[in-house]
């Protein structure tokens, strides 16, 4: 199973690693991206299972970068980890497809309880 | 122009909140000690520079959020989220921890204020500029490691 991580920081995305090993998903092979318009190339070469992506980035953003999916006819589970999280915002999300929004700051604890419903062995 | 009293719709967050919201990064990502300090800082260390993330709300409600403190806190917490030592931090990877860190702080202030509103991506630079045209609505200064950091909100006015 694949993993593609998706944010404009390269601290966070090194985050997102390190709480996926202690979430217990250190065995899934993970990719990354900096952006949006990242993230669709890589896609378009070798499509993850799951992608984990930042709401706010420059270029492209998470909800736009979901949008392109879906316009493209994608089916990729695909969650935001993003510092907001408005109600305006978590109905945008629902509503373009994502399937949770884990709030940063974040445990191992939260990873494994959010992502464990969507991660197969 | 200064505001001098506060207009019907200003915001005004405690320390306290503040203190939570640091608290709760700090210790869940960074895995480093974050205490309130009781004493403003007054002269902040000065053998090593100041470092200052900024993220610009704008909307209903407008002004920013500040995060500052010396290098010295940056790196190590730059070290902690790379998995790195301190001495191994690229000063790129200094820029885009501070920068995360603030936005991550704004992020989670943002559910308090008046909405809509937006935040921008965050940038950091070297020194402490506070402009004359915002006012502070909310600050805290904390120690980390044995040094002074300080969390600042203001409130810029709207430009009619």
């Amino acid at each position: 199973m694949k993993i593609l991580i998706v944010d404009d920081s390269n601290a966070m995305r090194m985050i997102v690693r390190r709480t996926l090993r202690e979430a217990g998903f250190g065995h899934l092979e993970v990719q990354q991206a900096g952006d949006g318009n990242e993230a669709l190339e890589s896609i378009h070469k070798d499509p993850p299972d799951l992608i984990l992506s930042d709401w706010n980035m420059p270029n492209k953003s998470g909800l736009d970068l979901l949008h392109a999916l879906n316009e493209e006819g994608y089916k990729i589970t695909f969650g935001f980890i993003t510092t907001e999280g408005t109600a305006e915002m978590r109905a945008k999300a629902a509503q373009a497809g994502a399937k949770f929004i884990i709030n940063k700051p974040f445990t191992a604890e939260t990873f494994a309880k959010t992502l464990g419903a969507f991660i197969k062995d | 122009m200064l505001q001098t009293t506060p207009k019907p719709d200003a915001i005004a967050l405690s320390a306290n909140v503040l203190l939570e919201l640091a608290e709760s990064i700090w210790s869940s990502l960074l895995e480093l000690d974050i205490q309130r300090s009781d004493d403003p800082v007054t002269e902040w260390p000065c053998d090593q520079p100041l470092l200052t993330g900024r993220v610009v709300v704008d909307g209903d409600w407008q002004g920013s959020i500040l995060l500052v403190c010396p290098k010295a806190i940056a790196c190590k917490a730059a070290a902690a989220m790379f998995g790195v030592s301190p001495s191994e931090v690229a000063e790129t990877d200094l820029s885009d921890a501070m920068g995360e860190l603030t936005h991550m702080l704004s992020g989670n202030l943002k559910s308090l204020l008046p909405t809509p509103c937006r935040l921008s991506q965050p940038s950091v630079g070297e020194g402490y500029n506070i402009t004359t045209e915002e006012r502070i609505m909310g600050q805290v200064f904390l120690r980390s490691e044995g040094l002074p950091l300080q969390i600042i909100l203001f409130e810029r006015e709207k430009k009619s």
